[in-house]
């Protein structure tokens, strides 16, 4: 028998404002598997993120995380939200990193890293800064743990804002697409961290990403999300050779042109 | 002792009269205010160093002592120099300067937020100082005040008590007075605090309607 | 009498008029916070009771407070000094006004930082403590600064409940030597003087939380 997967959504609805974002989305990520989600803007590709990092509420449908429900339906078209110990506990599996940092202006880098594992996990100062520091080393930034986020580049922070994710552990990362609010020459190093991320932990990935030259090299999987649907969902070489779709179609061909 | 609702409809009447003369207050001292305010407002804006220096600091130092020691100087202080007013214009005077300093801060704002494209189209057209002010600059930099002027006038309204230290027979010095004569000072007291309270609150609401109608910058 | 001589009469005065700006502050201070944050509680009663003390403060005139609490007050059975009447009622006025810049602040902190601290799984009283109110604090200072000197010109109202503060003594002074230009311009001066004091001690504290700290970049 499958392992069953880590993130299971299940005919999800999501309405912004009278506006259908998701209409009925489904989707399964396996246990380490590295899934990339691209398609048009507004297809509700960063709303699947937010959704699964509790940030947004859904109408309808069902939600798992590593086995617990997010939003456990009951039958008859409603359906609620885990709520205090559970939902921390799923949020505790889950991680994002934002497509504008979201760095806390007001501490330094390490502190920036640091803050959650102390006042979250309860772990000590001493063991967490020794873990953030090998962190910021391995995102290249061990000689910016003083400085603050107002006097780094906007690549220097997204990789803060990495090294401030995976401190916390968690089973699934979310990345929405954080490389868009770059300088074309900073988003290099910032793939360069994800990739590198991507090929040495075992972590269950979910990325959102117009670079579709990374998706290629790093998925395992890559769904083309539109207008709130999954409308293809195969291997990076089989979707961006041969996609099925006209729509699938029409937007490589825009965004691989461009 | 409990509140006494016979007496305190005795007295109503008594109360509303002098609340009269506390909007009256409000209302001179606010004329005064918003003529008072935009000439330092734009006597800050002069090319003379001397004259934007002595307007700056005397708005600094009106704005950071006390209105009530305001209305003392001018109620004790000017008539030995020959100028003497009745209690209540000396209400009005104090109310008006003491407010001109804080609505020449938000014509200063309003002011600073007309792009500087516009003065210089202003000279373009080869405006003179009058015209510019008055068809370029003023009515561009009027309506976003509005609201916090409305705010300062609400302000002013509140501080309208101040003027019973003089004797001015307004709302609380009315109040006041009935308490002293009658020994109950809960209930003329407390008729005051809620005709304050009332007036702010509905004043508050149209405030926010102003806010609304003029989207201001903050 | 000379000048030098009328200024020595004013002292007590000043302390006076120091220590309940100084001590009304303190409970501005802490009834700001707390009805600040309670405004933005989700629970209604707590938002409600908040709503209730900052409208009735910011309402009704700070002086009518005053004569209410002196005056009226006791005729309830509520019997306090006027010392005590002055700390209170000032501290809670302006700590009203105060509540609204707190909750203002706090609101302005933009969204995505509450995201961030969800995603990282702070719990709400955690991010607000370490993550939210940190930020606001910065945006609190200065309009926190302009009460404090609202505070400092709304001491001279107790010297009408009988309190012998700076106000009190100059017009004692004036009554027993009629040389009210003097007085009044002396105790004028003082007053501007604190004033420009408190702004310096506003600043300093604004520079010591934004040292090493750039605002001026927009993430």
């Amino acid at each position: 028998m499958e392992e069953a997967p880590i993130v299971s959504m299940q005919d999800v609805r999501k309405r912004f404002g009278g506006l259908d974002v998701l209409c009925g989305l489904d989707l399964e990520v396996s246990r380490g598997q590295k899934r990339v989600l691209i398609g048009p803007s507004g297809a509700g590709k960063s709303t699947v993120l937010r959704i699964l990092m509790t940030l947004e509420d859904i109408e309808s449908g069902a939600i798992r995380i590593d086995g617990e429900y997010l939003w456990m339906p009951d039958g008859e078209g409603k359906t609620t939200k885990a709520k205090g110990e559970a939902l921390r506990r799923i949020r505790g599996k889950v991680g994002m990193v934002f497509q504008h940092f979201n760095l806390f202006p007001h501490m330094n880098v390490l502190r920036n890293v640091c803050e959650a594992p102390i006042h979250v996990l309860g772990l000590s100062r001493k063991s967490v800064e020794e873990r953030a520091l090998d962190l910021l080393d391995r995102v290249g930034l061990g000689d910016k743990a003083s400085a603050y986020p107002a006097h780094l580049s906007g690549g220097q922070k997204q990789r803060v804002a990495i090294a401030r994710a995976l401190v916390m552990q968690p089973k699934v990362m979310l990345f929405d697409e954080i490389t868009s609010a770059l300088d074309p020459e900073l988003v290099g190093e910032v793939l360069g961290v994800l990739k590198d991320v991507a090929l040495k932990t075992d972590i269950t990935m979910l990325i959102v990403t117009h670079e579709i030259g990374f998706a290629k090299e790093i998925a395992d999987r890559v769904a083309y999300v539109d207008a709130g649907r999954i409308l293809e969902d195969e291997t990076p070489e089989r979707l961006l050779r041969n996609p099925q779709h006209e729509r699938t179609k029409k937007f490589l061909k825009t965004v691989l042109t461009t | 002792m409990i509140f006494d609702w016979r007496f305190t409809l005795e007295i109503t009447p008594m109360l509303l009269r002098a609340f009269l003369v506390t909007v009256e207050a409000t209302l001179v001292g606010m004329a005064i205010a918003l003529v008072a305010g935009l000439v330092w407002a734009i006597l800050r804006r002069s090319r003379r160093r001397l004259l934007t220096g002595a307007a700056s600091t005397l708005i600094e130092f009106v704005r950071s002592t006390p209105l009530l020691i305001q209305i003392y100087f001018i109620f004790f202080v000017l008539p030995e120099f020959g100028l003497q007013f009745a209690p209540l214009t000396t209400g009005f005077i104090a109310l008006g300067l003491h407010y001109s300093a804080y609505t020449a801060e938000v014509y200063r704002a309003g002011i600073e937020g007309v792009p500087k494209g516009q003065w210089e189209a202003a000279v373009a057209l080869n405006m003179g100082r009058y015209r510019m002010w008055r068809s370029v600059i003023l009515p561009q930099a009027l309506p976003p005040a509005i609201p916090a002027l409305g705010n300062y006038l609400v302000a002013m309204f509140k501080d309208t008590p101040m003027l019973a230290a003089i004797t001015v027979m307004e709302l609380l010095q009315t109040a006041k007075l009935i308490g002293a004569q009658s020994f109950r000072y809960l209930e003329p007291l407390t008729m005051t605090g809620v005709l304050f309270l009332l007036v702010s609150l509905l004043s508050s609401q149209f405030i926010r309607r102003l806010e609304l109608r003029f989207a201001v910058r903050p | 009498m000379d000048t030098l001589e009328l200024m020595k009469n004013l002292l007590p005065g000043l302390k006076i008029t120091l220590v309940i700006t100084l001590s009304s502050a303190l409970l501005a201070f802490v009834a700001a916070f707390a009805a600040g944050l309670a405004r933005l509680s989700k629970v209604r009663l707590l938002r409600a009771l908040a709503l209730v003390y900052i409208d009735f403060f910011r309402g009704t005139s700070a002086l009518v407070q005053l004569f209410w609490a002196y005056f009226a007050l006791p005729l309830l059975g509520i019997e306090l000094n006027a010392m005590t009447v002055g700390i209170v009622v000032l501290g809670l006025n302006i700590g009203a006004y105060g509540a609204e810049v707190v909750r203002g602040a706090v609101q302005a902190v933009p969204r995505n930082q509450w995201d961030a601290a969800a995603a990282l799984n702070f719990t709400h009283a955690t991010a607000m403590r370490r993550i939210i109110l940190p930020q606001a604090l910065v945006a609190m200072l200065p309009p926190f600064g302009n009460l404090l000197i609202e505070l400092l010109k709304s001491t001279a109202l107790v010297s009408l409940i009988t309190l012998s503060d700076l106000t009190f003594e100059a017009q004692v002074l004036r009554a027993s030597t009629l040389r009210s230009a003097e007085i009044f311009i002396i105790v004028l001066v003082i007053y501007f003087l604190i004033a420009q004091a408190l702004n310096q001690g506003v600043k300093m504290i604004e520079k010591r939380f934004t040292l090493g700290r750039d605002y001026g970049v927009i993430e």
